[in-house]
C-alpha cells in the first residue's frame, strides 16, 4: 500500500515538473481582461475616426481607408498594442512574484518566441495589405495572425488559450469574407472574448 | 507479469534526480542555473545529484561560455531516456497491479 502512496506521489511530482520545464505560468487572467478593456477603447476610437461607424465600407463602394484616417487608425492598433504588452506584463510579473517566480523564468522565452514570430510576420502582412490598398483586410487579418500565434503559445502556457486562439482565427476568417463586419468582429475577437477568457483564467488558477 | 519492486530505478528513488529527469525529457537541454530555479534546491545539493545522474550516463554536460561567463549545461542522453522511461513504466505497474 505504502509503494501505490510513493508511486502516486513520484508520477504527480514528474508530471508537475514537464510542466513547469515546458510552460509559463505566470500569465494572469487580469492581464486578459486589462487587454480586452484596452481593445475595446481602440476599437471605440475607430469608430469614431471612420465617422461613427462600426460598419466599414468595403472597397467596391469606395476607396477604402486612406490618408490620415489610415495613419489615425494605425496608430491607434499600436496604442492598443504597447499599452496591452504593458498591461499583460504588469499584471504577469505581478503574478510570478506572488508564486515566488520571476517573470523572466525558464519558460519565457518558448512562449516569447511561439508568440511574437507569427505576431511579427502579422503585422508585416497588415503593412503589405495596407499599401496594397486593401487595408479593410487588416482587421481580418490581425484577428487570424494573432489566433494563430495563441494556438502555438498554448503549448507553453496555459492551454485554454489555444480555445481562444481558436475562435480569434474564425472570427478572422469570417471578418475577411464579410470585410463589413471587420471592426465589430475585431472589438469582439480582441475585446469582449479576452474580457472573458481573463476572467475564466483568473476564476480557475488564482482563486 | 508480477510487479516487482525492484524493477524500480534505484538512482531514481531520490526527489532531485527524479526531478532532474523529469525536467531534461521534455527540453533540448536545461542550464544548471535554471534547474536550479525549477526545483528550488541549493547549488551543493543540485551539483551532487546531477553527478550521481551523470555518473550512470543518463545525461550529458555541455559547458560553453557565453561572453565571459562559464555555463554549464545538462541534456538526456538515449541511456537516460530509456532508464527514465522503464521507471516511469514501473510506477505505473505498481500504481495499477497494486501491490
Amino acid at each position: 500500500m505504502e509503494n501505490i502512496e510513493s508511486g502516486l506521489q513520484d508520477i504527480s511530482e514528474i508530471r508537475s515538473m514537464m510542466e513547469k520545464a515546458t510552460k509559463f505560468l505566470s500569465l494572469s487572467g487580469l492581464s486578459g481582461v486589462s487587454a480586452g478593456v484596452i481593445a475595446l477603447a481602440g476599437a471605440w476610437v475607430a469608430a469614431g475616426a471612420l465617422g461613427g461607424s462600426w460598419s466599414l465600407v468595403p472597397p467596391a463602394q469606395g476607396t477604402g481607408v486612406e490618408g490620415k484616417t489610415l495613419v489615425l487608425l494605425v496608430c491607434d492598433a499600436l496604442g492598443v498594442l504597447v499599452l496591452a504588452l504593458a498591461a499583460t506584463t504588469w499584471f504577469s510579473a505581478r503574478m510570478a512574484r506572488r508564486r515566488g517566480m520571476t517573470l523572466w523564468g525558464p519558460t519565457t522565452g518558448y512562449l516569447l518566441a511561439a508568440l511574437f514570430i507569427p505576431l511579427g510576420a502579422g503585422g508585416a502582412f497588415c503593412g503589405a495589405l495596407m499599401s496594397a490598398g486593401a487595408s479593410i483586410l487588416v482587421p481580418p487579418a490581425m484577428l487570424v495572425f494573432y489566433g494563430l500565434a495563441l494556438l502555438g503559445a498554448g503549448n507553453f502556457t496555459f492551454s485554454e488559450v489555444r480555445y481562444l486562439g481558436g475562435i480569434d482565427v474564425l472570427l478572422g476568417l469570417t471578418a475577411g469574407f464579410r470585410p463589413e463586419l471587420g471592426l465589430i468582429l475585431w472589438a469582439g475577437g480582441f475585446g469582449l472574448l479576452h474580457i472573458v477568457y481573463g476572467l475564466l483564467l483568473y476564476a480557475k488558477y488564482e482563486q | 507479469m508480477i510487479p516487482r519492486v525492484d524493477t524500480l530505478n534505484r538512482a531514481f528513488d531520490n526527489r532531485v534526480r527524479l526531478a532532474v529527469m523529469s525536467v531534461l525529457a521534455v527540453r533540448d537541454e536545461a542550464e544548471f542555473n535554471t534547474l536550479k530555479q525549477l526545483l528550488g534546491v541549493t547549488d551543493g545539493n543540485l551539483a551532487t545529484h546531477v553527478a550521481v545522474l551523470e555518473r550512470h550516463r543518463y545525461l550529458k554536460v555541455r559547458k560553453s561560455f557565453r561572453g565571459k561567463k562559464p555555463r554549464t549545461a545538462y541534456a538526456i542522453t538515449e541511456t537516460g531516456r530509456r532508464a527514465f522511461a522503464e521507471h516511469v513504466a514501473a510506477l505505473e505497474r505498481i500504481i495499477r497491479g497494486g501491490s
